[in-house]
């Protein structure tokens, strides 16, 4: 007999969910994290989306450390001296159940961990697993455990929850070396604010309200591509950027330059002056949609959560940590009547694959597939930016030049930045795709 | 803590907030080979490494693994094959407080 029904590795959003929500259907579940406390590795922009944690941990939104709920929207194009920022907020948004609310992952995380203590996990930090336990049964390759320094505890299933950069994926074969074209890197420093209050005054919000925005760079040398994000904590703001990597194969551009780029841009200067740097990390996105999202079962294993590529994003949003939690949900699910109908065969955990094909996750991904394309295109980073420059500033400008209609300055724009009408088409058709 | 200067910030600037439990040489969990390195057309760990763990010394690529936040851009960016990449061993290595 296994020491475990199923072994979750990685306490992330993902796994510390599934783990908490098969435990309370009676199964005898590890939750081992690499991390000591738990939440100490793991790291995102920021924003966790909607509200599928409630099914698991009910009332987390107002119990879970989490830090302000996003009332305010916001999408800007930067270029080198200018900014242009559209804002929406409503008051729906500032109703509980949140649509979404900024999170600090070494702090969530370690208090999903308990909560799934809480449920009857067994839950070890500051342990890495290192292999996945394989053998042969009846010709067919199946996971019965996990390796760690030479020892091996058992389980009839295990969850592979090891994040973006799951080694186990690769240790298992479902996953090769990460491919650049598919991979951003996210960057991101927490910012101190003096007081709560004092943050609230900067941003024009109330002590339940926040604010997340995303910044289109148009700015940055050589054809480097990266997104920009500023996301409102309590006291805390994180901001950092999302570089394509793709966009600075043999550029010469250093990621942490990019970030700096972005801090010192006199939009963002304005916004975190007065504040200061508390903490600097990193993180690789599996932002390829289904280019990334690897086979997610087998006899005795699945996948969840960054380690099998769930994440969506379109240049305005990136939706992973909802993702995760959903495929953690599923996962856990198909868990307990696997349990029921007798094992964890391939067979009986293709329920997985198939809940996964009907929930969101994948209906999002198929639907908005090729989206990655739209969201790096040259048109986004290297030509709206400054033409929303030459229009505002264009229009508003008082030097003493008769003035010019909106048309004409985007048609001097265009012929000056070289993109010609076949260029904007393709985009176009693109973005109906895509947004 | 680091005040927020007007200019771009060193990266050891930057990674002096973050916090870290250093393993002992012998443990670092990530390696290069150097004579692979020597045969590189593009560096592209040096510049893409957010933790500026990568660095030249007379044309010779030096890796450092204490600052390294574990995000894993180098194994993608090492074409020739000289990244040896593994997690640091259980507890060992950068320890967000915020992340």
């Amino acid at each position: 007999m296994a020491d475990f029904d199923v072994i979750v590795v990685g306490a992330g959003v993902a796994g510390s969910t599934a783990a908490a929500r098969m435990a309370k259907n009676g199964l005898n579940v590890l939750l081992v994290d690499r991390a000591k406390p738990i939440g100490s590795k793991n790291l995102s922009g920021g924003v966790l989306w909607g509200n599928d944690l409630d099914e698991v941990f009910p009332n987390w939104q107002v119990e879970a450390p989490v830090e302000r709920p996003i009332t305010t929207k916001g999408v800007s194009f930067l270029t080198k001296e200018s900014g242009f920022t559209a804002q929406f907020s409503t008051e729906g948004w500032k109703k509980a159940p949140y649509n979404a609310v900024s999170v600090l992952r070494a702090r969530l995380d370690l208090w999903l961990s308990e909560q799934a203590a809480k449920a009857g996990v067994n839950v070890i930090d500051g342990v890495n697993v290192e292999h996945l336990a394989v053998e042969d049964v009846n010709g067919i390759r199946t996971v019965k455990g996990v390796v760690q320094a030479g020892e091996t505890i058992t389980g009839d299933c295990v969850i592979l929850a090891d994040g973006t950069n799951s080694r186990l994926s690769m240790d298992l074969g479902i996953r090769g070396k990460l491919d650049r074209r598919h991979y951003v890197i996210g960057i991101k420093q927490v910012i101190q604010f003096p007081s709560e209050e004092a943050l609230q005054d900067r941003f024009a919000i109330g002590p339940n309200e926040g604010v997340a925005c995303e910044y289109v760079l148009g700015y940055l040398d050589n054809g480097a591509k990266a997104g920009g994000f500023l996301y409102t904590n309590k006291d805390t703001v994180s901001l950092g950027v999302v570089i394509n990597l793709d966009s600075i194969w043999e550029k010469g551009v250093y990621t942490h330059k990019v970030m700096e780029a972005f801090r010192t841009h006199p939009t963002i200067a304005a916004l975190v002056k007065g504040g200061e740097m508390v903490e600097y990390g990193a993180h690789l996105i599996p932002e390829g949609g289904l280019h990334v999202v690897p086979q997610l079962y087998g006899s005795g294993w699945l996948a969840v959560g960054d380690a099998a590529g769930l994440v969506y994003s379109n240049g305005l949003v990136i939706h992973g940590m909802n993702y995760a939690a959903r495929s953690g949900i599923i996962a856990a699910d198909a868990c307990i009547a696997a349990k029921k109908a007798g094992g964890f065969s391939e067979r009986n955990l293709s329920a997985y694959g198939r809940m996964i094909e009907d929930s969101f996750i994948m209906k999002d991904l198929r639907k908005f597939e090729g989206l990655d394309e739209f969201v790096w295109d040259d048109v986004n980073h290297q030509v709206l930016p400054g033409l929303v420059e030459d229009v505002f500033k264009g229009l508003f400008t008082n030097n003493g030049v008769p003035k010019e209609t909106a048309q004409t300055i985007v048609k001097r724009s265009l012929r000056e930045r070289k993109v010609g009408l076949g260029k904007l088409a393709r985009f176009a058709l693109k973005a109906r795709k895509s947004v | 803590m680091a005040e927020l200067s007007k200019e771009p910030m060193e990266i050891k600037a930057m990674l002096g907030t973050t916090s870290y439990n250093f393993d002992s040489h012998e443990h670092a969990h990530i390696t290069i080979d150097q004579s692979i390195c020597k045969t590189c057309p593009h560096f592209m760990c040096m510049y893409g490494c957010p933790a500026g763990c990568f660095s030249l010394a007379n044309g010779v690529m030096q890796f450092q693994y204490e600052d390294c936040v574990e995000c894993g851009t180098c194994d993608i960016m090492c074409t020739p094959g000289s990244v040896k990449w593994n997690n640091p061993r259980g507890s060992f290595g950068v320890k967000y407080r915020f992340g």
